[in-house]
């Protein structure tokens, strides 16, 4: 092996043909897609865990949250570095050869440090965020009853810091010779 | 706080009402037609996620994937076998009144295990033609494509997930819940 790999940057691609450096694009596609991954450690065991999340680009953070106790909240509250990643794919493409077989997709993976929301304000504005993503059609005080502080306390929110981020994308003519979606709906 | 997190089973579901755990078959079939999963590793405290193509082998009771020769994978898992895989599907978003009850549904399976590289040849081969397999169906080694050779699966790495716990979780509500709808018809024009 001619490099040390686990030595370098942690945002480090590979393959560079495919590495996204435009920041505009990285936000977009943080301010659209539906869930994430968030990856924590405990003693050297990873977790990953699938979520609803919101980007807040003002406060160079995503915020997400859970239960009040739990794996994720302990985790974090040991180790607050984490890694979080937002992915899709698109078309598989077929080649002759099938090392060249290839996907489309789009994909964002941020490192950060995460840390708990206490402020109960603060909890809320983010829980208003989150509303505010995923349901952009209801509006607060019609759809939506006020937050009863009790509710607020009951639920763990975190705020991703981010440090760094990378991203990579693959995409390929309309018209690709055999290109076709892969999905398998649950029976 | 009664009991800590940090001591539970890795694969504990807090939520015991949302839990597929015990329903193995459910789990598999999730595996079996998940388009993606999101593969954690971990270095020096640091955790790593990213997407990959897999596939999941029953009889091994492992998950298999691959990237290239050298990198970021490679290296965590050559020194921190401890690896945690996840497989998800999003359905539809469901409204409540109370801002905290607002919902989703969802299908999500997580495996934990230790990740090795697989050297051998053979097995290398066996894995490439299951994800051709599995993703693309429709296309025959030999007619649509010539099967794999030795100098082109020695430019990629092929890894086992071997399987030491998984958790399964999903909610699913009746088709005619009130004002239930995709995020993506709801997004769109962001």
């Amino acid at each position: 092996m001619s490099k040390d790999y686990a030595a370098l940057p942690r945002t480090q691609i590979r393959y560079m043909n495919r590495a996204v450096e435009d920041d505009a694009w990285i936000k977009a596609f943080l301010h659209k897609m539906p869930n994430g991954v968030l990856a924590t450690a405990h003693d050297g065991q990873p977790f990953a865990l699938n979520n609803l999340f919101v980007y807040v680009e003002t406060d160079n953070a995503i915020y997400m949250h859970t239960a009040q106790v739990g794996r994720t909240r302990a985790n974090i509250e040991a180790a607050e570095q984490v890694c979080f990643t937002v992915s899709r794919i698109g078309r598989f493409l077929p080649y002759r050869k099938p090392v060249d077989f290839d996907v489309e997709y789009e994909s964002v993976v941020v490192f950060g440090q995460a840390s708990l929301v206490e402020d109960l304000a603060e909890k809320e504005r983010v829980m208003w965020m989150l509303l505010g993503k995923y349901a952009p059609h209801l509006k607060r005080g019609v759809d939506f009853d006020p937050i009863p502080m009790e509710d607020l306390k009951r639920t763990s929110v975190y705020r991703i810091k981010i440090e760094e981020w990378s991203a990579k994308r693959n995409e390929a003519e309309p018209d690709f010779p055999g290109a076709y979606t892969y999905q398998i709906d649950e029976e | 706080m009664t009991k800590d997190p940090l001591v539970m089973p890795i694969n504990e579901v807090r939520r015991a009402d949302r839990a597929t755990t015990e329903d193995e078959e459910w789990i598999k079939a999730l595996l079996n037609r998940a388009g993606f999963g999101a593969l954690a590793t971990v270095f020096d405290g640091q955790p790593f996620i990213n997407s990959n193509l897999f596939v999941y082998d029953e009889a091994d009771h492992a998950i298999y994937l691959h990237t290239a020769k050298f990198g970021r994978t490679r290296a965590n898992i050559e020194t921190y076998d401890r690896v945690c895989f996840s497989v998800s599907e999003m359905g539809r978003m469901l409204p409540a009144g109370e801002a905290l009850e607002f919902s989703l549904e969802y299908s999500g399976v997580t495996v934990f295990g230790h990740g090795e590289v697989i050297d051998d040849m053979e097995a290398s081969k066996v894995f490439l033609q299951k994800l051709l397999n599995k993703y693309a169906p429709h296309l025959k080694p030999n007619e649509d494509y010539r099967p794999p050779v030795e100098e082109e699966i020695r430019r990629t790495t092929v890894y086992k997930i071997s399987i030491e716990a998984w958790s399964g979780k999903r909610k699913k509500v009746a088709d005619d819940f009130p004002g239930a709808y995709l995020y993506e018809q709801m997004a769109n024009g962001r």
